[in-house]
């Protein structure tokens, strides 16, 4: 099957240069640096937790591997993620063509339908596995430092879930995490088929997230906000109230869905028919 | 020239019928014909921006062609390019390889695409290009000839039915070019056929057995090389006095063309082939004939004095003024 050979040629290609594993040791530092913050100066909600403290009476721990999963995805899964899949997939097609590697793999008895789709699909996978290693790596370190217990989230809110509960919700926002992230990566890959250069479709990429959001926040363009791939991206937090209503996850799950194949079709059709002058 | 019919296009390695390229107003490539049969060494000629590559791009299907279409082994190539036939090598505008990778791995993840390569095919085609021995290092670690060698290496594998090279001798040293020259026409006679482009005539001379001349991204000539070079044959003649041999040949019915080469040397085309009449007109003229010989036309001149036409500079380069015969 073409299509397979192709897909562990694009994945071989993505994690064979070093430059892909840059991502992964960011995210190393980034939530070592969290957890480290954590266990030296407690959880960063201590302060406001104190000055409420005539309300609250805390028995057991505050942070807990849960937590701190949890509590790393802001920050990670709005900028810092996004731009590391921006970085990987907007190498793939601009990349190739930039290296000439682009003529070399159409030379061959390859159908440029699976060409595509095979590149599509290991960007994807490379969203994916980075958003899987952010949340797993983030939960292992914080079990190895402070141990097992109750997700305790205090964005939007303040929730207290039980362990059991609160992996559960990991597992469905990270899921959908992963899903926006794949959506960054369509529109990544998209770019790369439009430019010669990775950068350009890397910078194109985080434009057109960032244009969303700041769109998203004016007033005169409220209307479409629901239509910006930026305001569904933090979707996930949704599912750590303590009753979770699914039905208003619908939109920015089938928003993301949009966002993702929509590309991807686009970007077939226009690769079938596109001139290889590289 | 004249247009390719229906039979030459089935049975043709490669055809190419009213083929054109339109880049905005500018045609890159237009109204080639162009018919390479099974067993031939194809070597298209022409300057830098004549169209060869334009044309292999087409033919390979990494670009689609403005007009005409496109036949290999009578089969029109679609916008899958040569995923229609995987019988097809090709090696188009130098060698491009993922360099983080090794040459083999390389090699072989390519030569997967079209099918399962054994490890002693792509043995086989690394020892071709003297890769063997290298072929575990990165490719970001190879010379410019040694990528060219890989690129080729590649377009070998799967054996082709059809090898399409475009400036397979860019970068090779002298041995490495007589290798390429030599597994070419191995590969010929094990049945191959190849289109080649190169700028450099003196290869093409000796390994083709057809050329094409494209200048302007038009055929200006084809034909074999023999056939080439006899279009183009006329004799050297030293004289004693320019000034009497000039007056003379343009008196003589016989002479076709003439130029002078240097200040007692004159190339002389005749309508007959009877250099015995050319001198004895001569001496009746009162010319004292010093030497006469048939000229040994190389494919060089023919491919300068046929681009003269087209470009300026080249015949600025290498052709000379000719005067005409009444």
């Amino acid at each position: 099957m073409k299509l397979g050979r192709l897909l562990r040629g694009e994945l071989a290609k993505i994690f064979g240069q070093k430059g892909a594993y840059v991502g992964y040791g960011v995210l190393v530092v980034l939530i070592s640096l969290v957890v480290w913050a954590m266990w030296r100066y407690g959880p960063p909600f201590e302060r406001r937790m104190g000055a409420a403290s005539s309300d609250f009476v805390v028995g057991g721990k505050l942070v807990t591997g849960p937590s701190v999963a949890r509590f790393i995805m802001e920050p990670a899964l709005l900028v810092l993620v996004p731009l590391l899949v921006a970085a990987i997939a907007g190498g793939l097609f601009a990349g190739e063509m930039q290296r000439g590697t682009m003529r070399t793999l159409l030379c061959r008895p390859v159908r440029r339908w699976a060409v595509a789709t095979s590149k599509y699909v290991a960007g994807w996978i490379h969203a994916g596995s980075l958003t899987a290693f952010l949340g797993l790596f983030a939960l292992g370190l914080g079990l190895a430092v402070f141990g097992r217990g109750e997700l305790i989230s205090f964005i939007h809110g303040f929730t207290i879930l039980t362990e059991q509960v609160g992996l559960l919700r990991l597992g469905q926002a990270y899921l959908i995490a992963a899903l926006g992230m794949c959506a960054v990566a369509s529109v990544a890959l998209f770019f790369s088929q439009l430019v010669q250069n990775p950068l350009t479709a890397t910078a194109l990429t985080l434009a057109f997230l960032l244009v969303g959001a700041v769109v998203g926040a004016i007033p005169y363009f409220e209307w479409l906000k629901p239509y910006l791939l930026s305001s569904h991206l933090e979707a996930f937090s949704q599912v750590f109230h303590s009753e979770v209503d699914f039905a208003p996850l619908r939109w920015p799950l089938g928003c993301m869905g949009v966002y993702m194949v929509a590309p991807f079709v686009l970007g077939i059709i226009i690769f079938r028919y596109k001139d290889i002058t590289c | 020239m004249e247009q390719p019919d229906l039979g030459e296009l089935m049975s043709g390695a490669i055809a190419l019928r009213q083929l054109g390229k339109r880049y905005g107003r500018k045609w890159a490539v237009r109204g080639l014909d162009l018919v390479v049969e099974p067993g031939q060494i194809y070597g298209l000629l022409g300057p830098n921006g004549a169209g060869k590559s334009t044309t292999i791009r087409m033919l390979v299907g990494l670009i689609r062609p403005t007009a005409g279409e496109v036949f290999v082994w009578g089969r029109k190539i679609g916008v899958n390019g040569v995923a229609e036939d995987g019988g097809v090598g090709a090696l188009v505008e130098g060698p491009a390889f993922y360099e983080y990778f090794s040459g083999y791995r390389n090699l072989a993840m390519l030569a997967g695409l079209s099918k399962k390569v054994s490890g002693t095919e792509l043995e086989w085609a690394l020892h071709q290009v003297r890769l063997w021995g290298r072929h575990r290092d990165k490719v970001g670690s190879y010379s410019h000839g040694m990528r060219q060698r890989l690129a080729i290496a590649q377009a070998l594998v799967p054996r082709p039915r059809l090898l399409v090279l475009d400036e397979p001798a860019q970068g090779l040293d002298p041995q490495g070019l007589t290798e390429v020259r030599e597994l070419l026409k191995e590969l010929v006679a094990q049945g191959t056929t190849v289109l080649l482009s190169s700028h450099l005539l003196h290869e093409v001379e000796q390994i083709c057995t057809h050329v094409g001349i494209i200048a302007k991204g038009e055929l200006i000539a084809s034909g074999t090389v023999a056939e080439l070079l006899a279009s183009d044959e006329g004799y050297e003649v030293t004289v004693a006095s320019a000034q009497a041999a000039t007056a003379a040949l343009a008196q003589m019915a016989l002479v076709r063309e003439f130029s002078q080469d240097a200040e007692d040397t004159f190339t002389v085309w005749l309508h007959e082939d009877e250099p015995q009449q050319l001198n004895a007109g001569l001496v009746d003229a009162g010319v004292g004939v010093k030497g006469l010989r048939k000229k040994r036309t190389e494919l060089e001149d023919v491919y300068l004095q046929l681009a003269a036409d087209e470009q300026p500079l080249l015949a600025a380069a290498g052709v000379g003024e000719r005067g005409e015969a009444p």
